[in-house]
């Protein structure tokens, strides 16, 4: 349901860019037990175009992560939960140079 | 709408009790808050408990109804509530509405929580927000917020590190606290990294205990005493789910503050003494900003000028906060209550803050969409 105008029935599937600049990074190092145990990267990231500030993981080593990286979205199919949520990450751009964003 | 004056507080000191359960550390804090009241527990009409873990942690149901059995409170409506770490401010608001509406005289809250595990380490989030499924961690949430905090403002880890120094020795001075040893900065920052830049030292700890207060009418409270401690606002929001949100500066602590302020009929200029919730070190130099002691990026000034220090202008958690204190999570919301009680009545031993008249507490629990699920403010005032 929309939460602005409340209707269950004029929702349409909006397409957000794949690309953006992380807008924090963090290294978490310390997790809860029984999860994995090597520090990874977690980012909030701005989509270009949409105005979107998406969380995710960020695939990077993490000396390389910073704040205003370009990075883009990499969905994890394989990853697919019985109950639909789709799982994805981030990773450091690939794009070549001069290449917009479609 | 009626007055409500916190008429009796209590609450065990905050550490680690393996051998007590949620329904003993509950009745010792009840039983004393009775007692402080000066009234009988007959007079009590409805009960509250603020609880977030203990179905995970203890697989208990229903701690509200076997901690108030402790004290012979059976028969009248007692409610449990989960608002992850504002479980007890947000009960002692539903507290608060009672009495305000009319509905009840005297009432009881309590808040109890038991973290410390076997296997110790980082809590685990809720699997129910996108986020944690995605990999995020609460420290992980804070660190996040500390680095855009120190990109934007250029400020270094180290003086974020500065929170836990003054919340540590404010502790060391606080007999209810769990840690009582006063930190350097060294110390702080060479502890083992949690998520960087925040170290376990800039983390609170786990922590069990329970806190509890009795909530009447200003007529009955007029009864017991002449200098009564009243509820000047009482105020839970819960996440706005805008997007983009800004990390550094959650709108809904601004909005639930602006609506305490406004409740109380005062401002930040005119608050004494703060209890807020400071869960990790940057989270206090954000809620400095977004309740209004400092503009936008003071928050570090205001630290270093020592204004939040006791002695200072606004001392902030002279209880040690969460960072020294403990954070039992359902019964944080209650001992800033608590706190705040002892300070309006100048009875807050070697951390008094002398002449406190106007009191706010600020709670926040859970992460949901780039905010908090639920924020509560409240003010007291004497």
């Amino acid at each position: 349901v929309c939460a602005t105008c409340y209707t269950d029935e004029e929702i349409e599937p909006v397409e957000l860019g794949t690309f953006g600049k992380t807008y924090s990074v963090a290294v978490q190092r310390m997790m809860p037990v029984g999860r994995e145990s090597s520090p990874y990267v977690v980012c909030y990231v701005d989509l270009e175009g949409s105005g979107v500030r998406l969380f995710g993981k960020l695939d990077c080593e993490p000396e390389e992560a910073q704040i205003g990286m370009s990075v883009e979205v990499v969905v994890d199919i394989q990853d697919a939960a019985p109950d639909g949520f789709v799982y994805y990450h981030f990773r450091k751009q690939q794009r070549e140079a001069g290449e917009t964003v479609k | 709408m009626r007055q409500v004056a916190v008429l009796g507080v209590a609450m065990t000191p905050f550490g680690r009790y393996p051998n007590r359960s949620l329904r003993d550390l509950g009745r010792e804090a009840s039983w004393a808050a009775i007692k402080d009241a000066g009234i009988s527990p007959k007079q009590i009409e409805a009960g509250y408990l603020g609880n977030a873990l203990g179905a995970r942690l203890q697989g208990e149901m229903g701690i509200g109804q076997s901690v108030m059995a402790e004290i012979g409170l059976y028969g009248i409506p007692i409610i449990n509530v989960e608002n992850a770490c504002a479980s007890g401010s947000t009960a002692f608001r539903e507290a608060w509405m009672s009495i305000a509406g009319g509905f009840h005289d005297a009432v009881i809250v309590v808040g109890v929580e038991k973290t410390y595990t076997d296997e110790g380490g980082v809590l685990d989030g809720p699997d129910s927000e996108p986020e944690m499924r995605l990999g995020l961690v609460l420290p992980g949430f804070f660190a996040l917020m500390a680095n855009r905090y120190m990109t934007e403002h250029n400020v270094t880890a180290e003086e974020i590190a500065q929170v836990s120094v003054k919340n540590h020795a404010h502790g060391s001075l606080n007999p209810y606290a769990q840690y009582r040893k006063p930190l350097t900065l060294e110390e702080v920052m060479s502890s083992p990294m949690v998520a960087d830049p925040l170290t376990v030292l800039s983390c609170c700890p786990r922590a069990d205990g329970a806190a509890a207060a009795i909530l009447v009418s200003e007529a009955v409270a007029r009864q017991h005493t002449t200098t009564p401690v009243f509820v000047a606002a009482s105020v839970l929001g819960s996440g706005l789910g805008q997007n983009p949100s800004d990390i550094i500066h959650l709108e809904m602590n601004v909005k639930a503050a602006r609506r305490a302020y406004e409740q109380a009929g005062l401002g930040p200029e005119d608050i004494n003494v703060v209890e807020l919730h400071d869960c990790f070190t940057i989270a206090e130099l954000e809620h400095y900003e977004t309740l209004g002691f400092c503009g936008r990026g003071e928050g570090v000034r205001l630290l270093a000028d020592g204004v939040t220090k006791l002695g200072g202008k606004l001392p902030v958690n002279a209880s040690g906060g969460l960072l020294a204190r403990g954070h039992p999570l359902g019964a944080t919301g209650i001992a800033q209550i608590v706190e705040m009680v002892w300070q309006l009545r100048g009875q807050a031993g070697q951390r008094q803050v002398p002449g406190a008249r106007v009191a706010l507490t600020h709670c926040m629990g859970g992460i949901k969409e780039l905010d908090a699920q639920a924020t509560t403010i409240h003010i007291l005032r004497r």
